[in-house]
Formats: C-alpha cells, sequence, structure tokens
C-alpha cells in the first residue's frame, strides 16, 4: 500500500492542476516572447512635416491592417523605424532591444518602388534608399535610414528586418549582407526574418 | 516458429501435435510481455508399485530435425511426490489430468488452471503441478515466460499399471505461440537481441527495421515513425499497455518513448483499432518490458555505444533483483549526448541533442496472481537545425536550389545547442495487477502520464525561457477480462473483454498553438478466438465515446469566426476565451482468419476491421507555428471524426531453408483528415500575410482516401552460412475524389542484406557479417502543386557490419555497424529536413553489450 499512498500526490497534483485549463491563459505577460505586431514608418521631411504609417497586425493571427505610404515628389526624407508589440497592455516598443542587438539585425528595403543596398539597380525606382546609421562594428543597422523620392507612380515597398543570431559564436551579419541580397535575395544571407511587410507606396 | 520434442518409443500413443494444443494462452494479452510461448506436454507417471509417489519423466526426446533451434521450451528439473487420493481408491480410477502451468522467465511456476481430467484428482494434481521446478524456456538464449501442459497419469496402487512404470515415456510437443504467428495482422516483433542492435537509437529508428515502417523527421536524433503511410496520430503507441500520450502535432516531436526499457516490441501494420480503440487505426506498436526477475538474486544488463556522426556516446544500464519472497525490483537508466551531426559535405548547424532516461519497478508475485508498480522519466533536449525557417515561396525554391544552406561553413561541430531548439520530458507512471480467479484471469491497471513540452524559437539575449509550452496529463484505467478457455467439440475458444477510462487535460503557457482543453473518454470492447484444427477465427467489437472542452483563447476564437472555419453555435463565448465542447463516439469491428495451410509451415491471415479515429485538438483548432513546424497551419474546429474500413492478406512461410512473409492490404479512409497546403478557389495554394512574411497556409481537411500497398519479407537460409535478408514496402495514398496522391507518403524502398555467420571458433561464439544496400525510390507521383519543392530523387545507400559474442559463460556482445558506408549525398522524402539540407552522411556505430 506504500505505491499506492506515494501515487496519492501525484493523482492530487494533477487533479488540482484541472483549474489550469479554465484559469485566464492570455499569459503573454508573463512569458518571455520576441513579438512584434506592428511596423511603425517615421517619415521626415526636409521641411519637417511629418508623416506615419503602419502596418499592423494587432491579434497577431495573420489579419493585418495597412496604411498606404504616400510621399511627395522631388522630396528628401528621414525614415525611423518602430517595431511594436501592440498584444502589451500599454503597447510596447520592441526598437530599443533591436538596437542593443544592431550587430544581429539589420533592416532590408526592397520592393519594385526601391533603388538602393539591397536591390539591384532600378531605373523604375519611385525612392531611393540609404542607410544612416551604424551598428558597433560599423556595418549598417537601418532602424534610421534616407529616402529620396524619384519620381511619381506606384509600387511596392518592403521592409524586412532580418535577425542573424551568432552561430556557433560567429557572427554572420557580414558587410556585403545588402549586396547579397540585391542579387540573390533573403535566402543568400544567414538568419531568419523577424519582420517582413510590404506597403503600398505612391509618389505624388 | 514451433518445435515439436517427440519421444523415440512413445508408449501412449497419444498425439499431442494437434494445433489444438497451440494456443494456450494468448500472449497477445494487453500488457502481458511473451515474446514466445511455449506449451509442453508432459507425461508424469504414477508407479502404481509404490503407492503414493511418483516421478516425473525425464525428457530423453529427440527434437524434430526440421525445425530451428531458437526456441527451448522449459525443462523439469525436479522429481515431485505425487499422490493416489483417498477418495479415488474405492473405485480405483484410472485417469489423465491435464494442467496448464505458467512458467516464469525464472523457471518458477507462477500459476496452474485445471484444464481436463476427473474431478477426484484435481486439487492434488493443482497442489503438484505448482511445486514443479523448471528450467525456464528460452528463445534465443534468453530466458522467457512460457506455458506448459503437464499431464499426470494416476492409477490406483495396485500394481495394475505397473508397465507404465518401467518404461518412463515421455512427450513433449511444443508449439510457438509466437504472437507475430497467432495474430491475424501483419505482425512484427523485435526480440531483446534485434533491440540491442540499434541500442541507443529513438524508437521511429528502431522500428524502422520493419517491412512497412519508414521514418520521419530531421535530425538531431528525432523521427517519427511512419506505418504503411500513415504517420503517428493514426498509430497506437502501447508502453507497457498504456496508450503512450504526447504532443504529437510537430513533424519532429519524438515518441518519448525509451527502447531500452522494451523487452520487447511488436509492430502490428494495418488497423486494430477493435483491439486498440480509435487510435489504432494505421498501425500499434507495442512497446513490453522485460520480465522481472522473480527468482533470488540479481542480473542485470549493461549497453554501451558510440556514433561517429555526431560524436555520440551512449550508455545504458539496468538491473533486476528478485527474492524468495516474491518480491522483485527493477532499476535502468541511460544516457546519451550527441553533437552536430553533419552531412557529406556540410554540418547540419545546431543539431546536438541530449536524452536520458530513468525507470524502476517493483513486483510483488503470489500464487495466483502480482502487482507491480512502474515509473520511467524521458528526458530530450534537442537543437533544431538552423536551416529550418520560414521562407516567402521564391525564397524558399532559391535555398532549395542552392548546393548547401546558407552559412553552413560558419558551423562549427558542437555538443551545445542555441535557439531554436525543443526540450521534453515524459514521465509515465503504472499501478498494475495480475490475478487469476476462478473464472479466468484479470488484469487491472491505473496510469498518469505527464508530458511537458517547451519550444526555444529565436529571440532576443535577454530572453531565457520558452515561447511554446505545453503541459499535457493523462490519467488511465484499463481494466481487462479473459475468460479460462473453453474446450468445446471442435476446438477452444477464449477470449475475454475490456473496459477503459481515460482523463486528459492540455494547458498552455506562452503561445497559445495548441488551446488548453480537457477531455474523458471510455471504451468498452470484447474478442472471441475460436481455434480449430487448422484454422483460428478471431472476432473484436468496440465502442469507444470522448468528450472534451477546448478553451480557446479570444484572440484565436475570432480568428477562426473570421476564417469561417468555426460555428459559433457551437462555443461559448465566456470573458477573454471560448468554451468549444464536442462529443464524438466510435465503433470498431473486425474479424480475422488465420489459416494453417501447412501446419507450422505455411499460414494465410485475412484480416477485416473498421475503425474510427476522433480528431486530434491541432487537428480541430491549431493556429500559428512553431520552430518544430515551420508552416503555417490552420486547423478547422468542425472536423468530424473519420473511418477506416480496412483489409489485408498476409502470407507467412517458414521452413528451414526460406522464412518469408508478404501482405497485401487496402484501406479506405473516409473524412480522412489531410494536412496539406490550402488551395484557393481556383486550385491555387493559398497564403497567410504574417508579420514575418507571407507563408503558405496548410490546413486539416478531410478527404475520402484510399491507401493500398504491399509490404514484406524474406529471409533465405536463416540458420545457412551465408544468407540474404529482402525487406520492402510499397504504399499508394490518394484522394478518391480527385485522385491526386497525397503528400507525405513514403517512396518504395527495399532494403537487402547479405549475411555470413562463421561457426563457433573458442571463445568466439558467434560471429555475422552483412553488407546490406538499401534501394529507395522518388516518391514522384504527388501533384507538384500541391508541395513547396520537387520531390528529391531516389537514392541507394551501402552499409556494413559485424556482430559477434565473446566468451561462454558470460559472452560480451561487440557490434560495429555503418549506415552509408560510401558517404551518399542524399534527401529523403519523408524527412522536413528535404527542403533545407542534405541527410546526415556516413556513420559507424560500435557497441559492447553483456548480461551478468
Amino acid at each position: 500500500m506504500k505505491l499506492l499512498s506515494s501515487l496519492t500526490p501525484l493523482l492530487l497534483l494533477s487533479l488540482s492542476a484541472c483549474s489550469d485549463v479554465e484559469k485566464e491563459e492570455d499569459d503573454h505577460h508573463h512569458h518571455d516572447h520576441e513579438v512584434m505586431t506592428a511596423v511603425v514608418l517615421h517619415f521626415t521631411a526636409d521641411d519637417g512635416t511629418e508623416l506615419e504609417f503602419t502596418w499592423s497586425d494587432a491579434d497577431n493571427d495573420a489579419d493585418p491592417v495597412i496604411d498606404d505610404i504616400v510621399l511627395q515628389d522631388a522630396s528628401d526624407y528621414t525614415l525611423s523605424l518602430s517595431f511594436l508589440n501592440e498584444l502589451e497592455d500599454p503597447i510596447e516598443d520592441v526598437t530599443p532591444e533591436i538596437a542593443d542587438e544592431d550587430d544581429e539585425h539589420q533592416v532590408f528595403i526592397t520592393g519594385s518602388a526601391v533603388d538602393g543596398p539591397a536591390t539591384e539597380s532600378n531605373a523604375d525606382a519611385l525612392v531611393g534608399h540609404a542607410y544612416a546609421d551604424e551598428d558597433v562594428n560599423g556595418l549598417p543597422i537601418g532602424l534610421d535610414n534616407d529616402i529620396t523620392t524619384l519620381g511619381t507612380g506606384s509600387g511596392e515597398f518592403t521592409v524586412t528586418l532580418r535577425h542573424m543570431p551568432l552561430q556557433s559564436g560567429n557572427s554572420i551579419k557580414t558587410e556585403s549582407a545588402a549586396g547579397d541580397v540585391a542579387s540573390g535575395g533573403f535566402s543568400a544571407i544567414g538568419g531568419d526574418n523577424d519582420v517582413q511587410v510590404t506597403f503600398d507606396i505612391s509618389v505624388e | 516458429m514451433s518445435i515439436s520434442y517427440r519421444h523415440s518409443d512413445d508408449p501412449s500413443g497419444q498425439d499431442w501435435s494437434q494445433s489444438r494444443f497451440a494456443s494456450v494462452k494468448d500472449a497477445d494479452d494487453f500488457s502481458r510481455w511473451k515474446t514466445c510461448c511455449v506449451s509442453i506436454c508432459f507425461s508424469i507417471c504414477l508407479f502404481s508399485g509404490q503407492p503414493g509417489t511418483a516421478q516425473a519423466a525425464p525428457s530423453g526426446s529427440t527434437v524434430d530435425a526440421s525445425v530451428a533451434a531458437k526456441v527451448s521450451p522449459p525443462v523439469l528439473l525436479q522429481q515431485v511426490d505425487l499422490s493416489y487420493p483417498d477418495a479415488a481408491k474405492a473405485s480405483g480410477d484410472h485417469g489423465d489430468v491435464h494442467i496448464l502451468v505458467d512458467v516464469d522467465a525464472s523457471g518458477k511456476v507462477i500459476s496452474a488452471r485445471f484444464e481436463k481430467g476427473a474431478a477426484v484428482f484435481r486439487e492434488v494434481s493443482m497442489e503438484t503441478a505448482s511445486r514443479l521446478i523448471f528450467s525456464p524456456a528460452t528463445l534465443n538464449g534468453v530466458p522467457v515466460a512460457a506455458t506448459t501442459r503437464v499431464s499426470f497419469h494416476f492409477a490406483p496402487p495396485d500394481g495394475s499399471s505397473r508397465a507404465m512404470s518401467d518404461t518412463p515415456h515421455a512427450e513433449m510437443i511444443v508449439h510457438s505461440t509466437n504472437p507475430d504467428l497467432k495474430d491475424t495482422r501483419a505482425r512484427t516483433t523485435l526480440d531483446e537481441e534485434a533491440l540491442e542492435k540499434t541500442a541507443g537509437e529513438d524508437l521511429a529508428n528502431t522500428i524502422s527495421q520493419v517491412a512497412g515502417v519508414r521514418m520521419a523527421g530531421t535530425a538531431a536524433d528525432s523521427s517519427k515513425p511512419i506505418i504503411r503511410g500513415q504517420q503517428e496520430r493514426r498509430l497506437l503507441v502501447l508502453n507497457d499497455g498504456v496508450r503512450h500520450e504526447s504532443q504529437k502535432w510537430g513533424p519532429d516531436h519524438a515518441t518519448e518513448i525509451d527502447p531500452f526499457s522494451a523487452g520487447s516490441i511488436s509492430v502490428i501494420r494495418g488497423a486494430a483499432g477493435a483491439r486498440y480503440g480509435p487510435y489504432a487505426i494505421g498501425g500499434v506498436i507495442l512497446v513490453d518490458p522485460p520480465a522481472m526477475r522473480t527468482d533470488p538474486g540479481i542480473t542485470g544488463k549493461i549497453l554501451t555505444s558510440y556514433n561517429t556522426n555526431g560524436r555520440r556516446p551512449y550508455a545504458a544500464l539496468r538491473l533486476d533483483a528478485g527474492s524468495e519472497s516474491g518480491l522483485s525490483t527493477r532499476v535502468e537508466g541511460n544516457a546519451a549526448i550527441g553533437a552536430t551531426q553533419t552531412t557529406p559535405d556540410y554540418l547540419l548547424g545546431n543539431t546536438a541533442s541530449k536524452t536520458w532516461n530513468i525507470g524502476g519497478a517493483i513486483a510483488y508475485d503470489w500464487d495466483g496472481g502480482n502487482v507491480r508498480a512502474s515509473w520511467h522519466h524521458h528526458d530530450f533536449k534537442a537543437g533544431i537545425f538552423y536551416g529550418l525557417s520560414h521562407a516567402t515561396p521564391d525564397e524558399f525554391i532559391d535555398q532549395f536550389n542552392a548546393d548547401r544552406p546558407v552559412t553552413a561553413d560558419v558551423w562549427e561541430s558542437s555538443y551545445e545547442m542555441s535557439r531554436p531548439y525543443q526540450d521534453v520530458t515524459h514521465d509515465i507512471g503504472i499501478l498494475r495487477t495480475e490475478m487469476d480467479v476462478d473464472w479466468g484471469s484479470i488484469e487491472a491497471f491505473y496510469a498518469f502520464q505527464i508530458n511537458l513540452r517547451e519550444e526555444f524559437e529565436h529571440a532576443r539575449r535577454d530572453i531565457s525561457g520558452p515561447q511554446y509550452d505545453f503541459t499535457l496529463r493523462t490519467h488511465s484505467i484499463d481494466t481487462l477480462y479473459s475468460h479460462p478457455t473453453a474446450l468445446l467439440g471442435i476446438g477452444e475458444l477464449e477470449g475475454g473483454a475490456g473496459v477503459q477510462g481515460g482523463f486528459q487535460e492540455n494547458v498552455y503557457r506562452g503561445w497559445s498553438l495548441i488551446p488548453n482543453y480537457r477531455s474523458f473518454s471510455g471504451g468498452l470492447f470484447v474478442y472471441e478466438r475460436l481455434s480449430l484444427q487448422r484454422i483460428d477465427i478471431e472476432a473484436g467489437a468496440r465502442a469507444d465515446a470522448l468528450t472534451r472542452a477546448a478553451y480557446l483563447r479570444d484572440n484565436d476564437y475570432d480568428a477562426h469566426v473570421r476564417r469561417g472555419t468555426l460555428d459559433t453555435d457551437n462555443c461559448e463565448e465566456l470573458e477573454q476565451k471560448a468554451r468549444c465542447p464536442a462529443d464524438y463516439k466510435a465503433s470498431s469491428f473486425s474479424i480475422g482468419t488465420l489459416v494453417h495451410v501447412i501446419p507450422k509451415r505455411l499460414d494465410l491471415k485475412l484480416d477485416l476491421s473498421t475503425a474510427t479515429r476522433f480528431p486530434n485538438v491541432d487537428e480541430l483548432y491549431m493556429l500559428g507555428s512553431a520552430p518544430t513546424f515551420p508552416v503555417y497551419a490552420t486547423g478547422h474546429p468542425d472536423l468530424g471524426t473519420e473511418t477506416v474500413w480496412n483489409s489485408s492478406l498476409t502470407a507467412g512461410l517458414r521452413t528451414d531453408l526460406v522464412e518469408a512473409e508478404g501482405s497485401v492490404y487496402g484501406q479506405h479512409v473516409n473524412d480522412y483528415i489531410y494536412f496539406a497546403p490550402e488551395l484557393n478557389d481556383s486550385g491555387e495554394p493559398r497564403f497567410d500575410v504574417t508579420i514575418q512574411g507571407t507563408w503558405p497556409s496548410w490546413g486539416f481537411q478531410p478527404i475520402d482516401a484510399t491507401f493500398y500497398g504491399f509490404d514484406g519479407s524474406v529471409n533465405l537460409g536463416p540458420y545457412s552460412p551465408v544468407g540474404l535478408k529482402v525487406l520492402g514496402g510499397l504504399v499508394r495514398a490518394e484522394d478518391r475524389d480527385t485522385g491526386d496522391q497525397l503528400i507525405g507518403t513514403p517512396a518504395d524502398h527495399v532494403k537487402v542484406a547479405l549475411l555470413g555467420r562463421i561457426p563457433p571458433t573458442g571463445a568466439m561464439q558467434k560471429v555475422e557479417l552483412h553488407v546490406s544496400s538499401e534501394v529507395v525510390a522518388s516518391q514522384s507521383r504527388v501533384e507538384p502543386s500541391h508541395d513547396f519543392a520537387p520531390p528529391p530523387p531516389g537514392y541507394t545507400l551501402f552499409g556494413a557490419g559485424i556482430d559477434t559474442e565473446i566468451g561462454r559463460r558470460q559472452p560480451v556482445r561487440v557490434g560495429v555497424d555503418a549506415h552509408n558506408l560510401l558517404n551518399t549525398a542524399y534527401r529523403e522524402y519523408s524527412s522536413l529536413l528535404r527542403y533545407y539540407a542534405n541527410q546526415p552522411g556516413r556513420d559507424v556505430r560500435v557497441r559492447v553489450g553483456m548480461d551478468f
């Protein structure tokens, strides 16, 4: 009967745990996640005009709401990116944490409307892109960028945040990353997409 | 396999060799471990001139030369006195009495059943039989439990039977009740010797040596079995009689079972739902522990191995102790640690793994019953190949076409794991009892299982916890009753009935990929088997019911409603969640026939059955992806049960020169829950737009499917100096409405091995060499638009190895096996790795094992 008595606590333990099934399980607050649900593009024109466009899948269930980007032709903008976790209350800005690990992250701007380091030469581009920041190793991050409009029309503007974690302790973020994406696509560089969202853009 | 021992000058003229004695006890019982039961007939003669004494006849028997020598029966060691009962003296009755005696692996009689004879002799016969001492039956030299028929002849002490005592006569007829031969389905049992050859491998690897079994998986020691094209969710794994419960939804969630804890593993191919319940519609894997030691003393087993690919050492130890009191105990454990695996050309980054298992059992045997408590803990942690990632369709094809995964050269071989990785534990505790009662035998057990699964995604450095975290708890109670074998005029009838009940709940923390749920299930079954001279017929029926409530997080509930997959009438909205209850019922029937076309040589088995499976929670509600699951999957909450109609015809041939088994089968599965890319209205793949990119959408859809195929094996010259083994299988699976072949069906395969056996010399008790070749075709039948990438080409692998036994008293078994000897680069269709990288390259494995 010793056996029975030793099993009893197990039984009780498991029965008492029943309540877990019905309990509040919206448990993101208590668990470690790297969740992003929204990308915010913050454009500032030379004249100080500020524009904000958002890609948001607030419930993280593959049902996004996407703003159309509208810029003025023949203008220079700075573009800063924010990545948000809207599942938190209040909404969490994840951008500083990306900046803290800037040697493992890089943003790439691609799409039919873009001409920049991560695209092949694009005569039909509506905007030109250049990196405006550097990580601890002097490589671009892409949280701050320069955008120049090159002509009117509409096209696609894709923002990719690539996480390139150490492999066997070795860095896989390389100087040629943007160029590799331009020539070989994202399968040509290491790591995974933390974010890859596409906006429709028009330049007026 | 069967053996016949026959005394050369049998004076009794009795012929015990008929098959009606073949099925003394159903060794296929839910949990009793019997690799092989043998029934023996002894005659013990009363010396009529010496009233009150009896002697067991020595077994001066000759072995039927035509039969293999792997099985040896129990041998009576000690003579006993047999008294002529006083009550019979008045009448002076003569008579034969038959007693069935269960002899355990230590040779001790654990139970006796009165089978036939005059009632007046019953008491003394039973008492005498329980005092008999045997040396145990052995299978391949390993002691096993067996059932023996003992016959006593009573004669009054007046000398009239004097003649019989002059020549001690004995006849032993041994009929194997090898469960593989007795089962009306295609069944293969791997005994301890076969299991040792794959020691340290996971369950799927272990059973992939059976025809008709393939593996699915990735790398890092995590693979899943596929039987006749059916994946794990349609396979029932019975671990020591208990249904193994775990999170089965991921393609590299290996079955959390330690093959070292098994004394035998049996694979039943095809539906067995009438006996085993709703989840056994594709096949059953029976993992049974070795028998406990019941005689005083300590025995043990030690095993160690090393794999070159992944630099993986493994060590295992089992200790068994028995005592006079009937108390026996076992402790066992093993551990392995593997480094990064490697293909012929590059490392498979982040495929290190760590596994350890520990377990124990304590049992008490008494006259007519036993009770046993056991517990096993399984611990598995494995990196997930770094290249296994989401990608847009174009990027996916780009990486698929690349020579090697990007940044493969950055990796260094290491025992360390980095994100993503999985960390899994599984605990099972069982309390069971078996009892013989006047009206049969009863077996009852309670089991508790807890499966913890954590998956760790890429995350920022300051994050240490898992992103996916599931706790699955299961309680189950099983009660089985077997009635005594009834001797009818035409044959023997054996059978029984059982009741099962279960409770299960799943609790997640982290992401709600699989929602919380709670379920109660119950099942009821009966089976009967009629054994005639040349034909056995077994029929079974079973009813099951399940009631389950899932608790969906409000976001997931809303997402299902928005997708139109969930009918809101079926759920109750609560605060921040919805409760979605569902009830299911299923009935299963089977009828199997075993015909001894040529007794002991050629059998034919025909099995017809129907069975129904309940949908799993992941099939109903899954929404999202996980590191071990790199597609965006959508469950369909309105899925119902799937029903299989199964037929299989199996032929088995056993002669000195050839042992062969072949099985053809066909299955209709109505409302088969098919996991495949979802198509839009125009038949094009559908995509889901997530913040991480645009992914192909996979879903669970009901289709009407047909599976058919063939599998089998041929063993030429099983006992000759040179032998040849061939095994293989093919499966076809199609959607009956569209005619499309189903994705994920394993490719046709055949494996050929040439064996050389060198006679024992000196200390070398056994030397067996083999060279083998495995040919796997390309799975090119699936419609290309239904898959992400074209199927890999077929491949041929070569292997070689040697098995030896050194030493006489306690032989040390040493083996070397080389897999993928030529270091061929290839991709395997049933592996998720095929989209990303080659399979691991050459692996040489050295193992040493001994019993003590």
